[in-house]
């Protein structure tokens, strides 16, 4: 008898899961999408969509440009979160760092972004998922012994909501003095081919073996070309003006 | 009845119950007792089941019977020519649509060419688009029902129409061009301007070819650029061009211009040679290299700093690694791709046991008289051979080179540790030399030479003999260039003297006695093209770099 009604409750249960999943499967299947507002948050990583070097922050030095030069400009690429639009949708950048010590002044150290040449630059574009908006920075006197911090957020519009906080804000330092790249100590990088960095050092590459592009790793064999040519060109150097050495005056600048 | 013995009691109805339900519901649940007992029965069975002898009635067949079977149709090898359709019409036993078939091929000998299947069909009929060298080509049919296959092998000999012959550096009409003799013997005119529409400025001075050891870049007509990787070259260098050229096809891949990551700023080449890292070119007594490591787009890197030395244009290449001889100071340099500076200091005495360099056999302050590199097969080279002339005492000395070492840092002595060249031998005086190919072994050669007249003579390092006029040609011809055609690992064994006659090159072609230093003559073919040849190389299928 118990067996009985045992029996009877699995089998129940058994018809009951059963017709279950079997119903499930005639269930249209609905799914889930991305359906909250759209934000935005700066890319950090090794190299933008410009080839620069966009993580954590971007050190801008007119110490690797020519000497003439007095405006430049950097770039920042900027993520979409959320679908992409059919219009393109203007995108509000700010200076968080107004009035505080060591921080770039708008319209002296940099352009400001409600300038009518850079208004039309800060958008997505519709359809677009990602935007490299350009930060036009000037040079002046003082940067020759100081560096200019110039800290970014993104911040809510009529387009985009708040983003994640950390992504959302960014900074970019700018000077006319020697600025050690980031990538310097990277594995066979610029420390196995020069050396260990100098302001002097970075300065007589610059000048006498003509290569400026620390953004980029170059390949094996150009690494081997610039390592003879530096040695060569130092050796030349020396020959006619004696020992090279650092700001200090007691590191000697030498190429491995 | 206790309350135990009521339970038993209780348990026994069920289970009587239970048994009478599992008939009616045909085992559609039972206890667990029920379960362990049916489940060590089937378990005892099955093991008693494996006692029993097996008394089937099996049908064995061999596997001729059930695998496929090849009848004839395929040779053991094949050579073939690149672009020229190769067809092979193998027959088999069986009905041959119950099989799936497929031809493919892989190289013996060159790690940087993939396989690459080549038929799906029973007979081969395929354009041959691989490049030069020798393939396994493999025939594989598969049996579409029971999935059993035969397999068949041959050796594949795949050269391009450039593949194989003598490539004659020649002087005509103010310009460089090579005139190409091919396999058949027939002679090529100008096969530079030929495929390309124009010749090299100047006079020749040096032909270098490699099989895998040239890239560049290649921009397709919407302006994409590819990489195209690791590709046979050959280089031609005049006194006054040098150009970089498709090993298989000969079209001309770069120019001066395109050449170097920093054009130099003097224009005078002074050689090119081939080694298993890449190329050495030397210009204006400055030498640079590609390395084919990374990115690299064939560009020559930046020229070593001249540091108060003459390079002499005589050069030794094995391996990455690339001797020369400063005339400044009289004493070799050496120089590999990867090192920042050239070594010069020394001649090292290696040890025997270990390689590693013992004490120092210095020489400096001498001439160069020769210096050239043993053949031993398609990818290496046996050893630097070199003779000197001290400038103070005037004696020769014949040194033996580790030159592959350069690369560790040092340059050594293999064995002849300076062997003293008596002076009235004639190859102290020649201008004309090549080595005979062998392995690398102590003294393991002879330096054949010639004195720019019609006679080939050669010196025995091993018992200090030379024979004199091993081979005389008129009278009237000049030699210019001699060579052993040899690959230990190939058979290959020639020997080719090459001379002009009045504005024309003629290049005479030998057997060797053996395996012995001494040429058969008469030679075994003659050819003969318009304008001064300077020197040649020798090409055959497999070969991977010249010297």
């Amino acid at each position: 008898m118990e067996i009985n009604t045992l029996y009877n409750k699995f089998k129940s249960i058994w018809l009951f899961v059963t017709a279950s999943i079997m119903l499930s499967s005639c269930q249209e299947k609905v799914v889930n999408k991305f359906d909250s507002e759209s934000s935005l948050f700066f890319y950090n990583g090794a190299s933008n969509s410009k080839g620069i070097t966009q993580q954590d922050s971007i050190s801008y030095s007119f110490f690797l440009a020519n000497s003439t030069l007095v405006q430049d400009t950097t770039w920042l690429d900027i993520y979409l979160t959320g679908m992409p639009s059919d219009e393109e949708r203007s995108i509000s950048i700010v200076q968080t760092n107004v009035g505080k010590p060591g921080a770039a002044v708008s319209g002296i150290h940099f352009v400001p972004f409600n300038d009518p040449g850079l208004v039309s630059k800060l958008v997505l574009p519709a359809n677009k998922v990602m935007v490299s908006i350009p930060v036009v920075v000037k040079k002046t006197a003082e940067m020759e012994s100081q560096e200019f911090r110039l800290d970014l957020a993104i911040i809510p519009n009529e387009s985009f909501v708040e983003g994640i906080k950390d992504n959302t804000a960014y900074t970019i330092k700018i000077t006319a003095m020697a600025v050690k790249p980031p990538l310097w100590d990277v594995a066979n990088s610029f420390l196995s081919m020069f050396g260990t960095w100098g302001q002097v050092k970075m300065k007589f590459i610059i000048d006498n073996v003509g290569y400026s592009e620390f953004d980029v790793i170059p390949n094996v064999d150009y690494r081997m070309f610039l390592r003879v040519k530096a040695k060569e060109k130092l050796a030349v150097y020396e020959a006619a003006n004696g020992p090279l050495y650092e700001l200090d005056g007691v590191t000697r600048v030498i190429f491995p | 009845m206790n309350s135990i013995q009521g339970d038993r009691f209780k348990n026994l109805k069920d289970i009587t119950k239970m048994n009478h339900i599992l008939k009616k519901l045909n085992f559609r649940h039972f206890n667990s007792a029920v379960a362990l007992s049916a489940l060590a029965m089937v378990v005892v069975l099955a093991f008693a089941a494996g006692c029993v002898k097996d008394t089937g009635n099996y049908d064995y067949k061999t596997s001729d019977e059930i695998a496929p079977n090849l009848v004839s149709g395929i040779e053991a090898s094949y050579s073939s020519i690149s672009m020229d359709q190769l067809v092979i019409d193998p027959v088999m036993q069986e009905n041959e649509d119950l099989f799936d078939y497929c031809w493919y091929a892989y190289p013996i000998n060159n790690t940087n060419v993939k396989n690459d299947t080549i038929g799906r069909t029973r007979k081969l009929d395929y354009k041959v688009t691989m490049v030069s060298g020798t393939y396994y080509l493999i025939f594989k049919a598969t049996d579409k029902a029971n999935k059993t296959a035969v397999f068949k092998r041959s050796m594949l000999t795949v050269s391009s129409i450039f593949g194989e012959g003598y490539y004659i550096n020649k002087y005509e009409n103010n310009m460089t061009d090579i005139d190409f003799v091919n396999r058949f013997g027939v002679v090529n005119s100008n096969i530079l301007k030929t495929v390309n529409g124009s010749s090299l400025e100047g006079k020749p001075i040096r032909l270098a070819y490699e099989v895998n050891r040239y890239s560049y870049n290649d921009t397709a007509a919407n302006g994409t650029v590819t990489r195209i990787a690791m590709k046979p070259a050959l280089m031609v260098c005049s006194d006054n061009d040098f150009r970089v050229y498709h090993g298989e096809s000969m079209k001309l891949l770069k120019t001066w211009d395109k050449l170097f990551y920093e054009k130099p700023a003097v224009k005078k080449p002074q050689g090119v040679w081939a080694n298993t890292s890449g190329f050495m070119f030397m210009n204006n007594n400055q030498v640079s290299f590609i390395n084919n490591n990374g990115a690299n787009v064939g560009e020559f890197g930046y020229f070593y700093p001249v540091d108060n030395m003459k390079l002499n244009p005589m050069v030794s290449v094995i391996n990455g690694s690339n001797l020369l001889f400063d005339d400044n100071a009289g004493e070799f340099v050496g120089y590999y791709v990867q090192t920042l500076s050239p070594i010069k200091s020394a001649v090292k005495v290696a040890s025997p046991l270990t390689l590693a360099p013992v004490g120092e056999t210095y020489f400096t302050n001498s001439d160069l008289i020769y210096m050239g590199t043993q053949q031993y097969y398609y990818t290496s080279a046996g050893r630097t051979y070199a003779i000197v002339k001290n400038r103070s005492t005037g004696v020769y000395t014949l040194w033996q080179m580790g030159t592959g070492n350069i690369q560790y840092g040092y340059i050594y002595d293999n064995g002849a540790k300076g062997l003293v060249i008596p002076s009235n031998f004639g190859v102290v005086r020649a201008k004309v030399f090549a080595l005979k190919g062998g392995a690398s072994t102590a003294l393991n050669t002879v330096i054949y030479y010639s004195a720019g007249d019609n006679n080939v003579s050669y010196y025995n390092p091993s018992n200090q003999t030379e024979v004199k006029n091993m081979i005389t040609i008129p009278s009237e011809e000049q030699i210019v260039a001699i060579e052993h055609n040899f690959d230990n690992y190939f058979s290959i064994n020639k020997f080719s003297v090459l001379s002009n006659k009045a504005g024309n090159w003629i290049l005479r072609v030998y057997n060797m006695v053996g395996a012995t230093a001494d040429v058969a003559v008469p030679e075994i073919a003659t050819y003969t093209g318009t304008g001064l040849a300077k020197n040649m190389i020798y090409r055959h299928t497999n070969t991977q770099i010249t010297y």
